[in-house]
């Protein structure tokens, strides 16, 4: 049934995600023709030009903003809207409703992460492309040249993290529409106002902590000093301290989500 | 309908296939402005057709003249350098308007089928003439022009005059303290040695002075409060000339602030050579 779930949303969202990643494909194509008649002495190519490479950096932020309000409002809609009487009835536990719409979040931004690169190559193809990617691998040799064998694990850390905090994103989006949905009127407003909240007292708790810590300056000093004799091990402590903060973040959230979904739905 | 979408699909294909063969002017310039080290001890660098070996002096010091293309974009690099990241990972160089040497900081390097010449000039050239430079900047309205570098040679009627001038006896030169102590009291024009040809110099300054309308000579080669030789009736008109026909070749100056000044313990030429005591300093390579 999880299957059948997963595969009804991953058809809506391409219905609604494609046709904006192929627009966005294309205007990376009229960008590279426009390059065709490159002559930078002349003002109208250059008016022309600049006008094209500000159509594609509008079109790869919209692409970017629908990704994820497509993403939010799938999940809005599907539980708990009309559509959620139907979803909610399915054999289908809320953890695993969580789960799938999760997934296919995830899925179609790295379907939108694929346009980006794709429409990157289309607008620089030729000789950029190739001159590009002798620049990457020459930087990547230069990085094992540096980090040696540290830097599979520098990439796959930051892989691992870049995964977590963009699951943990859309969980805690999740969490605010959940919580926003125990409202009688207004379910909306009050998940923005959740969000919010959650924004204002990440600032303060982060304050706070940084006031303490730096406060001492003793400690902070020490703590320079064994990174600075220490960078590698610093860096992979660091990074997968915060792996492991998201993590927890995203579990909490998640919880939280399948409770309410399980014990507090308010579908009017 | 079958065959029109293949059809389009094509086309599409084609179109896309000649666009990955345009030319891109950024990525030609990055190529274009890139030379190679040619071996690890980085005595000869590849730039075109063309290989430039590092200059050996010897004993002589030197600079050379010569209108410098000012272009911020040539580097050199190891061969594995991408042309993208050539002004990041390379060793910034300019060039003559010849393309005959280049430039490193204070290294020189000439082009292969050059290097001899040059090499016989600056062992075998007199440093017996005057060279000045200064940059002519565009006329205001004129925008497609750039500021470039003029080197100007003395003439031999002009050289002379420097030259008797630079032969007065101790008793007839004056203490610098005779001069303007006004901040920019004097008008003063750097000059150096070079050969007949302007094509090599030395790191000697020699600097002709207009101050409050007279005309002197500050040898600068002498650390010596007593270093300022006055011009002589008879060839008061032809220093002036030098001022008159070239106004933008003169600085404003406080030669006064100079020798009173505990900055100033050093000279920095023109191409960035120190020189203690203004004396010429030997470049080993």
């Amino acid at each position: 049934m999880v299957k059948k779930l997963i595969k009804y949303d991953f058809r809506s969202y391409l219905r609604l995600l494609l046709p904006v990643q192929l627009i966005l494909i294309g205007i990376a194509a009229l960008n590279r023709f426009i390059q065709i008649f490159e002559n930078t002495k002349s003002d109208i190519y250059n008016n022309i030009f600049v006008s094209s490479v500000v159509l594609y950096v509008i079109a790869v932020i919209v692409t970017s903003l629908l990704t994820s309000i497509v993403a939010i409002v799938r999940f809005y809609q599907g539980m708990y809207t009309n559509e959620g009487y139907l979803n909610h009835t399915l054999p289908v536990t809320p953890a695993q409703h969580i789960w799938a719409k999760l997934l296919i979040s995830f899925i179609f931004d790295l379907g939108t992460v694929l346009a980006f690169f794709l429409s990157f190559m289309v607008i620089t193809a030729g000789d950029m492309n190739l001159e590009i990617f002798k620049a990457a691998g020459y930087l990547i040799g230069k990085m094992f040249g540096e980090f040696g064998s540290e830097t599979v694990l520098y990439a796959i850390e930051l892989l691992v993290f870049m995964t977590v905090v963009q699951l943990t994103a859309y969980l805690m989006l999740y969490f605010c529409i959940s919580v926003g949905q125990l409202a009688r009127k207004k379910k909306i407003l009050l998940a923005f106002g959740v969000f919010f909240g959650l924004y204002v007292i990440t600032q303060i708790i982060a304050t706070v902590i940084i006031i303490t810590v730096t406060l001492n300056f003793a400690f902070v000093e020490n703590v320079f000093k064994w990174i600075a004799d220490n960078g590698h091990a610093a860096a992979h402590i660091i990074i997968c301290s915060e792996i492991l903060i998201s993590a927890v973040l995203g579990l909490v959230y998640f919880l939280i989500t399948k409770f309410i979904m399980s014990k507090k739905l308010n579908l009017t | 309908m079958k065959r029109f979408f293949r059809l389009s699909a094509l086309v599409i294909a084609l179109v896309l296939l000649a666009l990955t063969l345009c030319s891109c002017q950024y990525v030609d310039d990055a190529r274009s402005h890139q030379a190679f080290y040619t071996d690890d001890t980085k005595r000869e660098i590849s730039y075109g057709d063309h290989v430039y070996k590092i200059l050996n002096p010897g004993n002589r010091s030197f600079v050379f003249t010569g209108t410098y293309v000012d272009d911020y974009f040539y580097s050199v690099t190891e061969k594995d350098v991408p042309a993208l990241l050539a002004r990041f990972e390379g060793d910034f160089i300019d060039f003559n308007e010849e393309r005959t040497i280049m430039r490193m900081w204070d290294s020189w390097y000439i082009r292969d089928d050059v290097y001899n010449r040059v090499k016989d000039a600056l062992q075998n050239s007199e440093l017996d003439h005057y060279w000045f430079s200064y940059i002519e900047y565009p006329e205001e309205d004129d925008l497609s022009s750039d500021m470039r570098q003029e080197n100007v040679l003395l003439d031999d009627e002009t050289t002379e005059a420097v030259n008797r001038t630079l032969a007065l006896p101790e008793d007839e030169r004056i203490s610098y303290t005779e001069l303007s102590d006004s901040d920019y009291g004097s008008k003063i024009i750097y000059l150096s040695n070079c050969d007949k040809d302007m094509f090599i110099t030395d790191s000697s300054t020699v600097y002709l002075l207009n101050d409050r309308g007279e005309y002197y000579i500050w040898n600068g080669n002498e650390y010596d409060e007593n270093s300022i030789f006055p011009v002589s009736e008879d060839d008061r008109a032809i220093i002036k000339r030098v001022f008159d026909d070239y106004p933008d070749a003169a600085d404003e100056y406080n030669v006064r602030w100079y020798f009173e000044s505990d900055y100033y313990d050093y000279d920095y030429n023109d191409y960035g050579y120190y020189n203690s005591n203004m004396k010429p300093q030997t470049v080993q390579n």
